[in-house]
């Protein structure tokens, strides 16, 4: 479903040129569960970003559902990842002034789902996440791990294809990650939904069942498990 | 969406307290000073309208047709003729109240020594009905017709250092261009509103006037005050026909818009306060932009997250967009209702300009009403808005420009 091919993008810092990835190239199916591990700077949140279609490629081509991304105009990457991509984020990014439920529901009204539906839908992703009767909550009143599952709620509510979580457990504790990660896992088994997570912490990437690793923007390990 | 929108942008004005309130200050305090300023020049232009059409010109002014052309050699000579308008007057029907008057220069010997004034010959029973004469008159009472009295004005008794009682030489140059003198008593003091009229003026009976200045029962000037709802410029034209018709004289009778330079002057001012409140607007809106910029700022990480999950720039814009118009119209709403409660409580007590406008010859009164038009208030509420909105487009439309990944680096 995910076409990674000689992908390649450099940072240009004054005079110094980044290669922050070097030729790399990935088939990701439907439905995988697949963590990219690596050291610092390795490239996993470049990689990440260039799939997520919020950032562009200096060469090769990454294509998602048979599309090509570098032909995508601005618009219509916005469009693309508005139907197929959720994100979740280290720091989880929720809107301060919305309540749990709206910021899962906000998803669904980007997509002109109707009031009623988008009630049904968000009251049943927030109780699949375990936030029964914290709906009226802000994110203020949350711990981190809620605040994360709000996060996987809102990422999840659209049913995207695929999931992209940069570090989503590296603000939270061991336990705490763990429940995440479960979380994670029992959402792609039930939508079949497609995750792809980066991390350097040894007890996510064993939740994984693919793990790639990148080393100085070149995969040097592709494992299922 | 676009109500999830205004609803978000409407929460995110309590996150920065401090900030949304001063920018709804900035605002609030310029549609305040607007609404009383507006309210001030209201007042203003209504004042000078009464003085006008009081003192200075009635509503339609009826003068010889060649006055104007020799006013500065002061030609009482070129007279209308009291006793023939006056009988035509009364039977027109647009026409409430007149009055015949001669305004005259003079001196006035005090004790070996010339003081320059102007006198006015009135018919008293009939200015009466035309002004609140009872009301002007502070002291004694008025002149009576046949009898060599005056009334002076407060300001010029107490500089010549007169009371009632005092008997006051008047020299003049008469219609035939002789010199002629005339004793009066003075038997009462007047103040009128306008400052200029106090400090120069004597007022004496119609006939008294006539017979010192050799006028042959002619008048100056005849004062008209139409019936209400009629407008004046269109009396004015039937106010001529009739006497052209009837006395087949043409005599020079025009509106008192047509005759006062100062009130053209004062709607045209008008429009320069619009300017100006443009300009207040403007400067007040310069922190409402300093602080969207900075929300933008702020909320970075918030801009690549929405932008991430699919959110279009023209969303993002109109999120701040929104929130900046919301303090917009709440700044403005609270600056329009106290710019509306200091012109109702200044309204009461008057502003006291005496001082300010003193020798002044204006025709406004040194005490002034500000006058709240319900009209002027709503405009000023919406043009604050909109200026102040269309202000907070500029930083807003940054949000448009910014790049996801940027702002989700963003620390
Ligand atoms: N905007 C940027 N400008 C310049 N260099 C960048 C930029 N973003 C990343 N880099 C560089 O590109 C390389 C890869 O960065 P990236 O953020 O993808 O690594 P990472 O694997 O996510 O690291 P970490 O585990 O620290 O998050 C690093 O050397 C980094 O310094
Ligand atoms: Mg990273």
């Amino acid at each position: 479903m995910i076409n990674v091919k000689d992908v390649e993008r450099n940072y240009q810092t004054g005079e110094t040129v980044v290669k922050a990835l070097r030729g790399v190239n990935l088939d990701i199916g439907k439905g995988e569960f697949m963590s990219i591990a690596g050291p610092s700077g390795s490239g996993k949140t470049t990689l990440l970003n260039l799939i997520g279609c919020i950032d562009k490629m200096d060469a090769g081509e990454i294509s998602i559902k048979d599309e090509a991304v570098s032909k995508m105009k601005k618009k219509e990457k916005t469009n693309f990842r508005r139907k197929y991509l959720g994100f979740i984020f280290q720091t989880y990014n929720l809107i301060p002034v919305l309540t749990a439920y709206e910021n899962v529901a906000f998803v669904l009204s980007l997509l002109n789902v109707n009031e009623k539906e988008i009630e049904l839908r968000t009251m049943a992703i927030l109780k699949e996440v375990g936030l029964e009767g914290m709906e009226h909550r802000r994110p203020g009143k949350l711990s981190g791990g809620q605040q994360q599952r709000v996060a996987i709620a809102r990422a999840l509510i659209k049913n995207p294809e695929i999931v992209l979580a940069d570090e989503p457990t590296a603000n939270l504790d061991s336990n705490t990650g763990k429940e995440i990660l479960e979380l994670m896992k029992r959402m792609n088994k039930k939508h079949q939904t497609t995750f792809i997570f980066s991390t350097h912490d040894q007890m996510v990437m064993d939740y994984a069942d693919r793990l790639v690793i990148l080393h100085d923007g070149q995969i040097v390990s592709d494992e299922k498990r | 969406m676009t109500t999830k929108l205004a609803k978000t942008a409407l929460r995110n004005i309590s996150r920065n307290k401090r900030r949304s309130i001063l920018s709804g200050t900035a605002i609030g305090v310029s549609a305040m000073a607007i609404v009383f300023l507006f309210s001030i020049i209201g007042g203003m232009t209504e004042d000078m309208a009464f003085n006008l059409k009081t003192y200075y010109t009635g509503e339609v002014r009826i003068r010889n047709i060649d006055y104007d052309k020799y006013e500065r050699y002061n030609p009482l000579h070129l007279t209308v003729d009291w006793e023939s308008v006056k009988d035509l007057l009364v039977d027109i029907e647009d026409i409430d109240k007149f009055v015949p008057r001669i305004s005259f220069p003079a001196n006035l010997y005090i004790e070996g020594s010339n003081f320059g004034a102007m006198g006015v010959g009135a018919n008293f029973s009939l200015e009466a009905g035309f002004q609140d004469l009872d009301g002007s008159l502070k002291s004694g009472r008025l002149p009576e017709k046949g009898k060599n009295e005056m009334i002076m004005g407060a300001v010029l008794a107490r500089d010549l250092k007169l009371n009632i009682g005092d008997k006051v030489t008047v020299m003049s140059t008469t219609a035939a261009r002789g010199t002629n003198a005339i004793t009066l008593k003075i038997v009462g003091l007047f103040s009128f509103p306008v400052g200029a009229l106090n400090s120069k003026y004597f007022w004496l009976p119609l006939d008294r006037a006539q017979y010192f200045l050799r006028m042959n029962g002619g008048v100056q000037e005849v004062l008209i005050k139409v019936k209400e709802g009629v407008d004046p410029k269109k009396a004015a034209a039937s106010i001529s026909s009739v006497i052209t018709n009837n006395t087949g004289k043409t005599l020079d009778i025009r509106s008192w818009e047509e005759l006062s330079t100062s009130y053209g002057l004062m709607k045209m001012a008008d429009m320069i306060y619009n300017f100006i409140a443009m300009f207040f607007f403007l400067l007040g809106s310069t922190v409402i932009i300093n602080t969207t910029m900075m929300v933008i700022f702020e909320r970075m990480r918030e801009i690549g997250t929405l932008g991430a999950m699919g959110m279009h720039g023209k969303e993002l814009v109109r999120l701040f967009f929104f929130e900046g118009t919301f303090i917009s119209m709440i700044g403005a709403a609270v600056g329009v209702a106290t710019g509306i409660a200091i012109t109702l409580y200044v309204g009461k007590v008057g502003l006291d300009f005496t001082d300010a406008i003193s020798g002044m010859d204006f025709e406004v009164s040194s005490i002034l009403y500000p006058k709240l038009s319900i009209g002027k208030t709503i405009f000023v509420y919406f043009y604050s808005v909109i200026i102040a909105a269309g202000a907070t487009l500029i930083p807003s439309k940054k949000a448009a420009k910014i790049e996801p990944v940027e702002a989700l680096r963003y620390v």
